[in-house]
């Protein structure tokens, strides 16, 4: 896999579990998400998502304990991993310098 | 606490992988939770559809890993199964030879059913060819079925009705003399034919075209055994061989006719030679007689029931040249089962017959699979401590059903193996029992998918019971130990053990009730005397009539010399002829009636009856008035009738018909005065009803003579006729047979059918008393323990064989009983179809019913006796 691909939701699922640093699960993703894009999303898609990132080595996880609120089932934490960062920096570079290249235009 | 929908989050446990699964389903509760607590409604319904968006590639888990290594278990279905086999040898053994003999009969039964079936399938046209028969009416009543029919109904019908494509008529000619060179051959089978005949049927050329083959006078078409018999090699096109009425030039050789077929031949004559040689015939004439078989092809998918309506039609219309007798149409592939009419080509077969040893074939299949049912049950006992730890292990009921089913499949097949080696062996014997040319079934496809369908069905069928109740057994009242009788399907096994035993007890009462309808027959007074009755085939006319004549005087005389033979008769017919194969039919004539009497008073058939003065004394018939003819004198204008000719000629008695005149429509200027009327007496087998028959006074020497012997040496009389038959007829076969031998031919079938039936019937008790007696063996086996109390406490040997033995035998008396009314339907319905029948007596039923508890008594017996003589202390020292 030479060139890694990152598509638009995947960054903002990546953006979110870099932000909850160590302490980022499918729910607090999903509240996350939903709070910053004021907007309905559906858990599936983010397990899509950290699932692909995942194979990808963009993130990582380990499980953590039982608690009752989930019916017994195990919570599974999702952290960055260097790769996925320099990817993270990459695409902000990138949009960086192109923001940058914008002429000024007026909008009278 | 709110609780998700049970069912998404089953559904969702079922498909996602275990990987994915901790996360997914506590997200989604979690979700769920936070979210019913403003909306529950909406929350669930938000579970739902998130649960079917997982249902996606990449969270399904794969159901092939299921069971991770399948030929492994396989591999020890096999090895578990085949050890239980080994480890009780007798179980095994008993349920696997009733098994192969089961299925051997089955595949016997099997064969001759689709062989009796397969009557005229090799013709390629064999659907759409129909036989033409003549429906013989009194007035409105109908009277009997005529195989042949009248020379022009073949033309007429082509000519008239479109749906006949074309037309074969086939005109017998039995018992024909052929000589080629200087050899004499006397042939049974063969016929005039219309050329067409080839192109209706299919008969395969060997030599020579079959086109045209018998167009022109003179022509003979021969089967290549014929050929070989005649010439010694098959390819004798042009030759010529010398039959009735000249020569005749082989045109064509064709294959020989398959066996399964009632039109059988050695050779065919073209049919436009017969007008040549018998001058009173043409085919064109209503008046020659109804002597011609006549097969028409139909165009396909022509409505027999229309056509049928269309013949009654035509029968009217040619009111004035047929009288009352109406055609109607048969499918030949029908023939050979249903037909059964007047002057067949061939004894019929019989399809009650064949669809009986049917029913015995499912009986026998069925009685072999109960046998392994009941002892894969009984033996649950066994089975159920390995069931109970297999499921502790973690085995799931349906990997135990399929480790059942395994060994179900085991002893399956190898008692199939056994069973084809049976009918290999037992083929032979099979094909004389049934008297047909079974010699082939294994190239029969039929044969191996009636195989594969046992199979299929036994496993599944006998199989699929003990593996559903052995594998249900709950595993902890099993190791507990608390399991402790095969109580379990007690019933089941004792109703199976009746339904063996009430099939068992109805095949020997039929058996019993077909052995004494056969005695019966045989031994019934036939109105005459044929015992000790030697016949001789009539020579050759190769003289003057005047000569011969002469000659038959002195060979008459000669033989009367002999003390031993008592009356020497000439008739053209003797008894037996119209219903024995190989002798000469009766001529019959129609429209015999009263002189001054309404002519159409009566059609039936009656039979011409040509006799001499002594033909009545050598069969001991007794003349109920009027007298015989008298030798020597002038007899042409008398008649004497029987019976049953004198009924239907409309005489209130027989005193009332001697004296009286009748004439016939053929020939209205001919009178006759009956002058006698003889006692009816059985011309056809005493199945059938009397027939009318009118003797005239004949002695042309023509058809057979008749030597009433008392002898206690058989060889040296006919030693005697023979000498003087060769000095007086040197250029005729001397040829002979005993009346009763040949009269007895007729009921051929049914003996046939009683020794088919007897050996199978034989077979369904031996399988029936292996599974009693496995079954008792192993219910003792079980009692051990019990036996040796009761035998410690006191109790006697008689008392103990009484009760291991009662329950057993209750049971088979229970079937027996029920037996009873089922049997008597069949054999009322089976004795229905005779005109002489014995009287249904008590014993018939009481006999084998005593004999099926005596054997199942016997059988139990052997089992119990050893049982109540053990040592008790080897019983009960062992815990």
């Amino acid at each position: 896999m030479t060139q890694q691909s990152l598509g638009e939701f995947e960054e903002l699922v990546l953006l979110m579990v870099a932000a909850q640093h160590d302490e980022a699960y499918g729910v607090t993703i999903l509240e996350g998400l939903e709070e910053k894009l004021d907007k309905k999303v559906n858990i599936s898609a983010v397990h899509v998502a950290l699932k692909r990132m995942e194979d990808k080595g963009f993130v990582k996880s380990r499980f953590g304990g039982i608690t009752e609120d989930r019916g017994g089932r195990r919570k599974k934490f999702y952290v960055i991993t260097a790769l996925g960062k320099k990817m993270l920096d990459a695409q902000y570079d990138l949009r960086n310098s192109i923001y940058k290249q914008i002429p000024k235009i007026s909008f009278g | 606490m709110k609780v998700p929908p049970k069912y998404f989050l089953r559904f969702l446990r079922w498909f996602c992988c275990e990987e994915y699964l901790d996360e997914i389903e506590g997200d989604l509760t979690e979700v769920f939770i936070k979210q019913s607590e403003t909306s529950p409604r909406k929350a669930k319904w938000n579970f739902g559809w998130s649960v079917i968006k997982y249902f996606r590639p990449e969270f399904i888990k794969s159901f092939k890993q299921h069971q991770p290594n399948r030929y492994g278990m396989y591999k020890s279905y096999f090895k578990i199964g085949w050890r239980s086999l080994l480890k009780s040898k007798g179980y095994s053994f008993i349920n696997m030879s009733g098994l192969a003999l089961g299925i051997a009969c089955f595949l016997f039964l099997i064969s001759y059913v689709r062989y009796e079936r397969s009557y005229e399938n090799f013709h390629s046209n064999a659907d759409n060819i129909y036989r033409v028969t003549l429906d013989l009416y009194q007035g409105e009543e109908f009277l009997v079925t005529d195989c042949e029919t009248y020379a022009p109904f073949g033309p007429l019908a082509k000519e008239k009705m479109p749906e006949v494509i074309d037309f074969v008529r086939l005109m017998n000619n039995d018992n024909t003399r052929v000589k080629i060179g200087e050899q004499k051959y006397l042939e049974e089978r063969s016929y005039f034919a219309d050329s067409s005949v080839f192109t209706v049927f299919s008969f395969k050329a060997l030599h020579g075209t079959l086109q045209g083959a018998l167009s022109k006078p003179h022509q003979v078409v021969i089967t290549a055994s014929t050929a070989k018999k005649y010439f010694g090699e098959t390819d004798v096109v042009n030759q010529t061989i010398e039959a009735r009425g000249g020569l005749y030039k082989i045109t064509a050789v064709i294959e020989d006719v398959p066996a399964n077929t009632h039109l059988k031949f050695n050779f065919l004559l073209s049919h436009v030679t017969y007008p040549k040689i018998e001058n009173h015939y043409t085919d064109q004439s209503w008046e020659s007689g109804n002597n011609e078989y006549t097969y028409l092809l139909m165009a396909p998918g022509t409505d027999i029931i229309a056509f049928n309506k269309k013949l009654t039609d035509l029968s009217a219309s040619l009111k004035d040249k047929i009288n009352e007798d109406r055609f109607s149409a048969e499918p030949i592939k029908d023939i050979h089962l249903y037909s059964n009419k007047t002057y067949e080509p061939e004894a019929n077969g019989n399809a009650r017959t064949v669809y009986a040893l049917l029913l015995i074939a499912i009986f026998i299949m069925g009685l072999a699979w109960v046998n392994y049912i009941n002892l894969s049950t009984a033996r649950a006992i066994e089975r159920a401590r390995e069931v109970g730890v297999r499921k502790v292990m973690g085995s799931a009921r349906s990997q135990l059903v399929t480790q059942f089913l395994t060994e179900s499949i085991i002893v399956n097949v190898i008692a199939a193996l056994m069973a084809l080696g049976i009918v290999k062996i037992g083929l032979p014997f099979f094909c004389e029992l049934t008297g047909q040319p079974l010699m082939d079934i294994f190239q029969h496809n039929s044969f191996w998918y009636s195989l594969v369908a046992i199979l299929v069905v036994g496993v599944v069928f006998s199989g699929g019971y003990p593996a559903i109740v052995l594998s249900s057994f709950d595993p902890v009242s099993v190791l507990k130990g608390k399991f402790r009788s095969s109580g379990h399907g007690q019933w089941l096994r004792q109703g199976l053990v009746v339904f063996q035993f009430a099939a068992t007890t109805i095949l020997i009462i039929c058996l019993g009730a077909v052995y004494l309808q056969i005695k019966h027959l045989q031994n019934y007074d036939l109105g005459m005397d044929i015992n000790q009755t030697l016949i001789l085939r009539a020579p050759d006319k190769d003289q003057a009539d005047s000569i011969f004549q002469s000659k038959y005087e002195s060979f008459k005389t000669e033989l009367l010399r002999d003390p031993s033979i008592q009356v020497v008769s000439n008739s053209q017919s003797i008894p037996g002829s119209g219903s024995v194969a190989g002798l000469i039919e009766m001529s019959t004539t129609q429209s015999v009636f009263q002189v001054g009497k309404d002519k159409n008073g009566s059609s039936f058939n009656y039979s011409h009856y040509p006799i001499d003065a002594d033909f009545i004394p050598a069969f001991s018939m007794e003349l109920s008035a009027g007298r015989n003819f008298e030798a020597g004198m002038e007899n042409q204008n008398y008649v004497i009738i029987n019976e049953e000719a004198s009924k239907s000629l409309g005489f209130l008695s027989p005193q009332e018909a001697v004296g009286s005149k009748i004439t016939y429509r053929i020939w209205p200027s001919d009178h006759s005065i009956i002058i006698g009327v003889v006692k009816d007496f059985h011309q056809r087998s005493p199945k059938e009803n009397h027939i009318p028959m009118i003797f005239r006074y004949y002695p042309g020497l023509s058809g057979y003579v008749t030597l009433k012997v008392k002898t206690n040496n058989m060889e040296k009389t006919i030693d005697y006729a023979k000498r003087n038959w060769d000095n007086l007829f040197p250029s005729s076969p001397f040829s002979y047979f005993f009346l009763n031998e040949k009269y007895n031919q007729q009921y051929k079938a049914d003996a046939q059918f009683g020794v088919v039936m007897a050996t199978f019937s034989v077979i369904a008790i031996v399988i029936a008393c292996l599974g009693l007696f496995g079954l008792s063996s192993f219910t003792i086996l079980q009692r051990t323990k019990e036996i040796g109390i009761r035998k410690v406490l006191g109790g006697s040997v008689t008392q103990i064989v009484q009760l291991l033995s009662r329950d057993f035998i209750k049971w088979v008396l229970v079937a027996s009983i029920l037996a009873i009314p089922l049997s008597f339907i069949i054999i009322g319905q089976w004795l229905s179809t005779y005109a002489v029948r014995i009287d249904l007596s008590a014993w018939i039923f009481i006999v084998p019913l005593v004999i099926i508890v005596l054997i199942s008594i016997l059988t139990v017996s052997i089992q119990t006796i050893k049982a109540a003589n053990a040592n008790p202390v080897n019983s009960l020292k062992t815990e």
